[in-house]
Parts: C-alpha cells; sequence; structure tokens
C-alpha cells in the first residue's frame, strides 16, 4: 500500500472518530446539567474542560468572553474558523477519504460524504440551533455507521490496520485527556452519600461507560474505581488499557512481533506500554500523581504516532539511499487543513 | 462479406540503414466486386506517403526514409466489403476458339512468360495432358487447378520469394506464390490469358484453408466475353469473396506487397515480423 | 406524440433528435416508445433521483476562480444523444485517421523533422508552440506512439455534418463522466439499455489499462501502472481516482514517488516499489522541477530522466501539446495529406490563424463574427464569442490580438447542432459536442460513445463545464445486421 494511502487511511479514522467524541462530550454535558440542578450553579466548571480536552482554551477566550454551554457547543460545532470543530474534524475526514477513494468502499465514502454534505447543510445549523441533542446524536449515528461500514466492508488487510490505528489511537488521546480533566478534583467521595459527584458521572457519560461501569462496579461512583476502569480495565472498547491492545494487534498484524532484533520501532515502543498497563495498579498510579502519570502516557502516545509516520510514510532509513534531487524535500502526508492559497492551478483538458 | 484486415510487417536491422526507398502494394482493389469502406497506411519512421497507378492499375503507394533507422514499421487497416464474382455462377462452355478472337492488346502480357514464369515446352506438354482434349476454357482452368492441388505439396520453408516457377514445376513443392506461378504458366501455355493477385484470405475462425496467416496469392484467368475469374490452387477452390484482392500482375514481381531497398551493411535485416488479422465484420 | 414533447420547437438549428417539431429522426424511435412516454412530471422525479445519486457519489469537480475551490456536479441530463451506427463509423473511421497522422506528426517533429524541412508545416510555427519541447528531440518514445489517450471534440453544423473543434492530446479529461452517465441511465432506467441496440461503453477501464500496460519496457511481463494525479484540489481529481480504480491500479502523488537509478519508485508501507508505466494527468510543465517549471511541487524530480532512459513509460508523452495547439490544429489536414496520402475524412472548421499576417488582419476586420480562441488555453477560458461580445471586449480582443498574434485563431461561429434538454418541466433546444475518447496501443480502439456536452445557458455555444456546461450519455447504436 501507498504510504500516503496509509497516512491518509490513518487520519482519515482519526478525524471521524475526533468528531464523535467531540459530539458524544457536548451532549452528555448538556444532558447531565439538564438534570443538574442547582450542583451545576457554574457551568463553566463543565464546559471549561472540554476546552481543555480539544486544547482549544486559547482559540476560545480570543472569540468568546465568557464560558457558558451556548458558546461553547457554538464554538465546538459548526465554526468554519475552528479547526477543531465538529465540521471541521468531518471535512477532514472526508478530505482524507476523498484522497484515498480508490481504496475504500464507494458505502464508506458516500457515509463520510453524506454526514459532511449535511454538517454543510441549512439545516444542519437549524438543527444545531433548535434540537441540540438531535444534531448531536446525527453525528454519533453517521460515526457508528461509518464505523460498521468500515468494519463490514474493508478488507482484513493493510486499510483495516490503519484504519483501526487511527480509530484507537484517536481513542486513547481522547480518553486520556478526558481523565485529566478530572486529575484535579478530589478523589474523596462527597460527605451527603445523595450529593451526586457530577464530575465524575460526567466522565462516565463522556466516555459511553455509564452502564459498562454500572454492571462492572459495585461501587458506585468511587473515582479511583472510576479511573481505573477508564485507565486500565482491557474489556471496555473505550478505555486506555483496550486501545492499547487494538493497536498493538494491529501492528502485529502489519509488520509482525518477530525478533527484538528486528522489530520495528512502534512495535516495540507500543509492546512496551501494553506491558506497563497491564502490570500497573492504581495504587501505583495514583503514587505517581494522575496527572503526572496522564502526561506521560499523552507523550508516549505522542512518540508512538511519531513512529507510526517514520516506519510506514516517512522511513527516513530508505530515503536516505534516494538520489540528491536537489530539490526541496517533499513531505507526504495526509490532508490536515484548508485549502492551500499556492495550489498550483494547471490546464485541463 | 464484411472484412477488416490488419497488416504490420516489421523489418528489424542489425545496424542503422539509410536512404531506404519502398513500395507497397497493400492497399485493396476497389472495383465492381468490392468497396473499399476504409483504409489507412501507417509507417514508422513518419515518412511522406504518395501513390501512383502502375502498368497494372495497381494502386502503389511509396515513401522515402533517408536518415538512419534500426527498424521500419508497415502498417494497413482496411475495411473491405466483398461480393463473389461468381454470383451468377461459373462462366462455363466457352470454347478455346473464342480466345483467338478474343484477343486483346491488354491481354498479351497475360500469355507469354514473365520473371518468375516460364512457357516452356515441358509445361505445355503438362498443359497438353491436363487439357485431355477438352475445349472449354474455364473448365480446363480448373482443371489445372484441381491438378495442381492434388499433385503438388504445400510445403512452408520449401521456397522463398524468388523461387521461379520452373523449379517448382521440378521439385513439386512450395507454397501460395509458386502454386500461382505454375497454374499461370500452364494456363499461358494453353494459350489462357493467366495473372497473378496478391491478397488476403479470409478462412474463418476454424477453417483448415493456408494462407490467412500471411498474405495470400492466386491466379486469375481471363474469360472471353466473361472477364477475370479467381482460382485458387493452394486451397482448390474458386476464388469468392473472401478472397479479398490488392494487386494484380504478370506475376509476383509486378503485384509484391513490399519491395525496397536500403543502403546498409550487408546482411543488415535481422528481423521480420509479420502480423495479419482478417475480421469477419457481419454474419 | 407524447406530451413530453408537446410544446418542443427544435428551431432555425439542426436538431440532433427531430427532423420536424413532430417528427423524431428513425434512432430515436426506442427512446421515444420508452422515456418518451413519461408525462413531465415523471420524467422530472427521475431526473431528480439522478442528480441527487451524483451529489452522494460525490461525482465533481472543482471550480477554478472561486475562492471556496467549490466542488459542483457536473450537471446531468438524462434524455440521451444518440448516434446511428452509419453515422458512427464514419465519425470512427476519422477519428482514427486523425490520431495516425498527429502521432506521425509528433514523431517527426521529435526526429527527422521531414514535414518541416519539405516545407509542409512552418517551422516558426511548431518552435514557437508553447508545448514543444526541445528539450524531447530525438528521444525515443515506446513503439513511437506519444498520444495514448486523445479526446477530440467534434461538433456538428446546421446541416448535421460532422467537423473536429479541436484536440486534446495532453491529458484529456472528462472519461469518468461518460462511464458515470451511463451508469446514471442504467439506475434511473432499469433494464431500457438491454432492451435497445446500445454499445456499451465500460470496457473503458481494462482497454485503458492494456493500453498502458502495451508500453511498460519489453522485459516486464506485468508492468506496475499508476495513476499521477496533481492531487485532491484538481478540478479533474474525481476522475483520476475513478480510472485508477476502474483498472484497478494506485492513484499516486507526486510525493509518492522517487528517483533511484534511473528508475522510479513509489514509496509504500513495506518500502520502495518500482513503477512501469505513469498514466500522469498533471501537464508537462509540472511534471519535473528539475527540468520543467522549477516551482512544481507536483511533479517528480528526475522523472524526465527516468523516461528519457526508458524504465518509465509516461501516457501521454511528453511534448504532445504541440499536436493540440490551436494553431497547428489548422495544419492537420495537410498532415493527414503528407503522412497517410489521404484527405481528412471529419473536416476541420476553418481556421484564421493570426500569425499569418493577411488571416489576421481578416481577423480584426470581422471580430463580431468570429470566435477567437487564444492558441494556449482551454476549458473556455480566454475566448471572445463574436456575435455575443460587446465592443470593448472586442477591442480588448483586438490590442491583444495585436501584440501576440501567434497566440489567436479565429473561426467563424458555427450553428452548432442541438439537442432537447430539460428545463424544470419540458424540453428546450440546447447545443451540444461530443468528445469521444480514443486509445491507442497496439491498436487504436475509438471507444463507442464518449462525452456530449451541454451548453446549459439559452443560446450559449459554450460547452466547457468550468462554464455551465451540462452533459448527457452518448449512445451509440449497433448495426442491425450485427
Amino acid at each position: 500500500m501507498l504510504s500516503r494511502v496509509a497516512d491518509s487511511i490513518y487520519w482519515m479514522a482519526r478525524y471521524m472518530e475526533r468528531a464523535e467524541n467531540l459530539s458524544r462530550l457536548l451532549l452528555s454535558t448538556q444532558d447531565l446539567l439538564l438534570d443538574a440542578g442547582e450542583e451545576a450553579a457554574d457551568e463553566s466548571q463543565f464546559w471549561g474542560p472540554i476546552l481543555m480536552t480539544t486544547g482549544d482554551e486559547e482559540r476560545y477566550a480570543k472569540t468568546y468572553p465568557t464560558i457558558e454551554g451556548e458558546l461553547v457547543a457554538d464554538f465546538l460545532a459548526l465554526r468554519a474558523d475552528n479547526p477543531n470543530s465538529i465540521l471541521n474534524c468531518v471535512r477532514a475526514a472526508r478530505e482524507n477519504a476523498r484522497t484515498v477513494r480508490d481504496q475504500i468502499s464507494d458505502e464508506l465514502w458516500e457515509c463520510i460524504n453524506g454526514l459532511r454534505l449535511f454538517l454543510e447543510s441549512p439545516e444542519a445549523a437549524a438543527l444545531h440551533q433548535s434540537q441540540r441533542a438531535s444534531f448531536y446524536e446525527r453525528v454519533l449515528v453517521a460515526s457508528y455507521q461509518f464505523q460498521g461500514i468500515a468494519s463490514s466492508t474493508t478488507p482484513r488487510d493493510e486499510s483495516w490496520h490503519f484504519l483501526r490505528l487511527g480509530l484507537c489511537l484517536e481513542r486513547a488521546d481522547k480518553t486520556t485527556r478526558l481523565i485529566d480533566t478530572c486529575s484535579a478534583i478530589s478523589f474523596d467521595m462527597p460527605p451527603n452519600p445523595l450529593a451526586r459527584p457530577l464530575r465524575w458521572a460526567a466522565l462516565l457519560r463522556s466516555s459511553s461507560a455509564w452502564h459498562a461501569f454500572q454492571a462492572y462496579s459495585s461501587n458506585k461512583l468511587n473515582p479511583a474505581d472510576i479511573v481505573e476502569y477508564l485507565l486500565l480495565n482491557d474489556t471496555f472498547p473505550r478505555s486506555f488499557a483496550w486501545c492499547i491492545e487494538a493497536m498493538h494487534t494491529a501492528l502485529i498484524s502489519l509488520c509482525g512481533s518477530g525478533r527484538l532484533e528486528d522489530m520495528k520501532a512502534p512495535v516495540r515502543l507500543l509492546g512496551r506500554l501494553r506491558a506497563d498497563i497491564a502490570y500497573i495498579t492504581m495504587e501505583e498510579v495514583l503514587k505517581e500523581g494522575l496527572h503526572e502519570f496522564i502526561d506521560q502516557l499523552q507523550s508516549k502516545l505522542n512518540d508512538i504516532g511519531a513512529s507510526f509516520f517514520q516506519t510506514f510514510v516517512n522511513y527516513a532509513d530508505i530515503t536516505a539511499e534516494i538520489e540528491d534531487t536537489s530539490s526541496p524535500a517533499l513531505s507526504v502526508g495526509a490532508w490536515h487543513k484548508a485549502v492551500d492559497d499556492n495550489m498550483q492551478i494547471q490546464q485541463q483538458q | 462479406m464484411r472484412f477488416r484486415v490488419f497488416h504490420r510487417t516489421r523489418y528489424l536491422y542489425r545496424a542503422p540503414v539509410r536512404d531506404s526507398y519502398n513500395e507497397l502494394r497493400l492497399r485493396p482493389a476497389t472495383d465492381d466486386k468490392s468497396r473499399l469502406e476504409f483504409f489507412l497506411l501507417k509507417i514508422h519512421p513518419p515518412a511522406r506517403l504518395q501513390h501512383f497507378r502502375d502498368n497494372w492499375f495497381n494502386y502503389v503507394h511509396f515513401f522515402e526514409v533517408p536518415e538512419a533507422h534500426t527498424s521500419l514499421t508497415i502498417e494497413s487497416q482496411s475495411t473491405i466489403n466483398t461480393t463473389s464474382p461468381y454470383q451468377d455462377g461459373k462462366p462455363l462452355g466457352v470454347r478455346f476458339e473464342t480466345l483467338k478472337t478474343d484477343l486483346d492488346d491488354m491481354l498479351q502480357p497475360f500469355l507469354g512468360g514473365s520473371k518468375y514464369v516460364d512457357v516452356s515446352p515441358e509445361v505445355w506438354r503438362l498443359g497438353i495432358d491436363i487439357r485431355d482434349g477438352s475445349d472449354h476454357v474455364f473448365e480446363v482452368a480448373e482443371a489445372v487447378m484441381h491438378h495442381i492441388f492434388r499433385e503438388w505439396t504445400y510445403a512452408p520453408n520449401s521456397t522463398n520469394v524468388s523461387t521461379h516457377m520452373n523449379e517448382v514445376l521440378a521439385t513439386k513443392r512450395g507454397v501460395c506464390q509458386d502454386f500461382a506461378h505454375l497454374m499461370i504458366g500452364i494456363c499461358r501455355s494453353l494459350g489462357i490469358p493467366a495473372r497473378y493477385v496478391s491478397g488476403y484470405l479470409y478462412n474463418g475462425p476454424q477453417s483448415q484453408l493456408r494462407g490467412a496467416q500471411a498474405s495470400h496469392a492466386w491466379c486469375e484467368v481471363h474469360i472471353p466475353g466473361k472477364g477475370w475469374f479467381g482460382l485458387d490452387p493452394t486451397n482448390n477452390v474458386v476464388a469468392d469473396e473472401r478472397h479479398i484482392k490488392i494487386a494484380t500482375g504478370r506475376d509476383y514481381h509486378d503485384a509484391a506487397p513490399i519491395t525496397g531497398h536500403f543502403d546498409g551493411p550487408h546482411g543488415a535485416t535481422s528481423g521480420l515480423q509479420v502480423e495479419l488479422e482478417v475480421r469477419r465484420m457481419d454474419g | 406524440m407524447s406530451s413530453l414533447f408537446n410544446d418542443y420547437q427544435p428551431g432555425s438549428f439542426f436538431d440532433e433528435m427531430f427532423s420536424t417539431p413532430d417528427a423524431a429522426r428513425e434512432h430515436y424511435a426506442g427512446i421515444m416508445g420508452s422515456i418518451g412516454t413519461l408525462t413531465p412530471p415523471e420524467y422530472a422525479a427521475r431526473q431528480r433521483t439522478a442528480d441527487a445519486v451524483f451529489l452522494r457519489q460525490g461525482v465533481t469537480f472543482t471550480v477554478y476562480g472561486d475562492d471556496q475551490g467549490t466542488e459542483r456536479i457536473f450537471p446531468f441530463d438524462l434524455m440521451p444523444r444518440i448516434i446511428p451506427h452509419k453515422e458512427w463509423e464514419r465519425v470512427e473511421s476519422g477519428l482514427i485517421q486523425r490520431i495516425t497522422a498527429l502521432n506521425m506528426f509528433l514523431d517527426d517533429v521529435y526526429h527527422g523533422q521531414k514535414i518541416i524541412n519539405d516545407g509542409i508545416v512552418p517551422r516558426e510555427l511548431v518552435e514557437s508552440a508553447s508545448h514543444f519541447r526541445p528539450e524531447f528531440m530525438g528521444v525515443k518514445v515506446p513503439h513511437g506512439i506519444y498520444i495514448h489517450i486523445c479526446g477530440t471534440d467534434l461538433v456538428r453544423d446546421g446541416k448535421g455534418d460532422y467537423y473536429v473543434l479541436e484536440d486534446n492530446a495532453r491529458c484529456p479529461s472528462g472519461a469518468s463522466y461518460m462511464l458515470e452517465n451511463r451508469n446514471a441511465m442504467k439506475r434511473t432506467f432499469p433494464g431500457l439499455l438491454q432492451s435497445l441496440p446500445v454499445r456499451p461503453v465500460d470496457a473503458y477501464g481494462s482497454m485503458l489499462r492494456e493500453t498502458l500496460a502495451h508500453l511498460a519496457p519489453p522485459s516486464v511481463i506485468d508492468p506496475n501502472i499508476v495513476v499521477l494525479t496533481p492531487g485532491v484540489f484538481n478540478s479533474a481529481y474525481f476522475e483520476h481516482c475513478y480510472l485508477a480504480k476502474q483498472m484497478g491500479v494506485p492513484i499516486v502523488e507526486g510525493r509518492d514517488l522517487v528517483l533511484k537509478n534511473d528508475r522510479i519508485f513509489m514509496r509504500t508501507t513495506k518500502g520502495l516499489k518500482q513503477v512501469h508505466v505513469i498514466y500522469r494527468r498533471i501537464d508537462d510543465d509540472f511534471l519535473d522541477p528539475l527540468v520543467f517549471r522549477k516551482d512544481s511541487l507536483l511533479g517528480v524530480p528526475g522523472l524526465v530522466k527516468a523516461y528519457q532512459s526508458g524504465h518509465v513509460a509516461l501516457a501521454n508523452s511528453i511534448g504532445t501539446g504541440v499536436a493540440d495547439d490551436k494553431a497547428v490544429y489548422a495544419l492537420v489536414p495537410k498532415m493527414i495529406k503528407y503522412y497517410l496520402d489521404q484527405d481528412p475524412i471529419l473536416p476541420n472548421v476553418p481556421t484564421y490563424l493570426g500569425v499569418d499576417p493577411k488571416e489576421c488582419e481578416y481577423i480584426l476586420a470581422n471580430l463580431p463574427n468570429l470566435v477567437v480562441k487564444a492558441v494556449n488555453e482551454s476549458g473556455g477560458y480566454g475566448m471572445l464569442m463574436g456575435p455575443h461580445s460587446t465592443k470593448e471586449e472586442q477591442e480588448k480582443f483586438a490590442e491583444r490580438i495585436r501584440a501576440n498574434p501567434r497566440n489567436y485563431i479565429a473561426q467563424p461561429v458555427l450553428q452548432l447542432s442541438r439537442h432537447p434538454v430539460f428545463q424544470g418541466d419540458h424540453f428546450e433546444g440546447r447545443h451540444i459536442d461530443l468528445r469521444p475518447y480514443v486509445l491507442y496501443g497496439d491498436r487504436i480502439h475509438v471507444v463507442p460513445g464518449g462525452l456530449t456536452r451541454v451548453a446549459l445557458k439559452k443560446g450559449s455555444l459554450v460547452v466547457n463545464s468550468s462554464q455551465g456546461g451540462g452533459s448527457k450519455d452518448t449512445w451509440v447504436l449497433w448495426d442491425d445486421q450485427e
């Protein structure tokens, strides 16, 4: 498979997952606040962390004076000038899909293209104004469709593995960021057992883990248990541990496990991380400090992402042999941003 | 019948040759029996293509390649619609004596010897035997065809382009060109005007007829008051609508599909590739 | 007559479908008996279905000069354009003749230049053509073929005679629309095509692949073929992908390819893999920054070197643009005479060359009655439609012509043939042209059909997609006897 194609499939999956996560985050936060009562008197306490997970606090602050649900939703849903909005994530997913149209099924393409056509339509803007929940649900359903179609139409060859890598890396990244938004909150249970620790509930809902966790744990809403579940449990398909395992499996399929000396860099990095996660205890995590621990995971994820690029797309080791054609190095990579103004227009016949 | 013919000849030279001059007789003949719907002749290296009509009214293309070249490709495509000259049946019952009264200057060249054909006593004796006292021109010509088909052996590579009729007469083997020459010789010795025809033969997807893998040759005899009629001694059949006529003449020399010369070292030609496809378009 | 065409007026033009307002031509009988029996609302519903399919599938092109880089669907009119068998045979013969002559011309221009030395084509005209590549003199190309894929634009005049409007010998586009239009017809009217004697076009992908495979170096048995695209921003990106998918070959961008030992490789997830044939959809200028435009990021540094060394083949070859130069166009009949010893089967539209001082004078004196075209632009850009232009536009053009006469040609305004086109709830006549596709591999194949382009604006003669044109499916009928 062409390196660029692998890269685009990887990013297509990442952007779709990112759009899904954003929608869920916005939807669950909104739902939660609807029946929160006075606990949620300070809305910003709930909306602020969402901006943290997308890393857009600064950009937001430039446009909006205060952190309010209305404004955050506006900022993250359909703003064309926010590169991380749902609209732009779907556009980016669609552009990446477009560059590999010949490699993906027509159904998959039509699913992504259909979602993007919807998001660009006046209908979408109206729906987001009037029935916000329906709007988010529509994006979620499209994303589930995407995954369903991908799973039932993608051959289990390289395309599939790169798709899985993109999806799981994005999900692992989002899960750690979500957990991190709670790392500064006290792990103590509220004195009044009836008071719901809202932020922790929000964490579970934003990860689609509410029901799964209820079934799993008898110790309702114990913060340490929740974090452990989302971080170290390898059965729940949004937990960090599960994502790492899925990525490791995909990677082994791509390049085999092999002997240590032949092992490709990403296999080594992921294998090590998988072992760390499998054998670490929650006590150790807390002892190190949740935020610090997550920081480390984040930087490991970054290293893994970079090593994918080096190994499959850019492979500096091989390109070093390529003749120096005394031209500027051309980058190989997926589609990330809006139209390049310097694009060259050629005559078409 | 409607045919599409693709004919490509490619000469490869060991060393560059130059100043090549060539004459081509590749354009299917057009007359009341056949209509040429499309024709295209392509030369590589590209050169200016021109044409003239030779003594026998053949359409002759010619071109020059002065620059050095290591291969020469001549490619012709035609679409042609043919009908059989035998639509009204064979011209039977025409007597030998009419040959004398019908004599026309135009037929003179087709009665004597030519480059590859001799009207020798030897061939005349064979002719007399085959005629066996018959007095009908076409019937005798057919008998000549049957005789050659029966007594001569079709043997590819046993002869070459410049094999003379006399050699064929002696060895009793040859290919279509040789059989046509022999038949022409016998007919002429009996006073029947006979000429050489070069062309293509459509032998159908399954047929065993010879001559379809290369350009074909047969013979035409002139029947007084009726005109020219083709007979194919190689296949022992009359030349009907499956025989696509290109050029006619006294013998191969007059009708050769490709002739030419070039400046180059002795034995420069290292390869010759011929592709020929005759495809029926209707039925 | 069906109610769909009750008020249809063929007008004073050659109408492809109707010989008089009441009589459809014989080859449209099948259509009149099927689609023709629908009521206007039924027909409109089918048209909407077809439009929705195109949009959902993203069968789009990008419009330049619009900062959004907007993607649009290429408007599709359901009523097919039909060409009877006999008429098509003539078109086919004419195209085979023409592409043969154009290829011989290119081979000659880049080698012996006999046609120039014999005074048939002025040297100045060839050498001043902007797509002439002197760097390519003497380079041997596989099988001596330069144009492997050609899209020749044909029009019919008021009498219904065919003329060649222009040749597209560089990267002709639109074949994907030809294929998609046929698919849309099949989906919108299931079963209809099987019931009528329409020649299929869907072998195009495999024929194209065969044509390309023919170019591979002779030692390669199973060549790696790729489609080289400028990228997703290119107006024809959909087509590049579509054709790659039809052929089952990868689509690559310049950055996917690298040069090593005079060979071209693509970067794959498993390392470098050699490429033998490149169907490039990038113009010469952008192909190789080391040889042509230095600022090109679309091409592959060293590609020309690899091509010259014979390790990789390009379709179309480099420098083919000199054959579709609009001034060189005027000389194609002379080329046909020179190389093939024949008269053109499909005539040219009479053309006046700005480069000829006498003809230039004529052009300047007759601007209101002529179509003036800039030689080096395509897609309907840089054009003056005399009868529809204002005095100022004419003056502006006259100035440009005087400044650079070589860059302009002029042709009389042809009364292009028209075809009924659905306009909301009824049919109106619109001008059309035809772009058939010719593939030149071991043999020459003309795809039986092509892209019929429609000038959707009332009265307009410009059919280009970038100028508000649409398209139709084109049906070539089988011979009754076959």
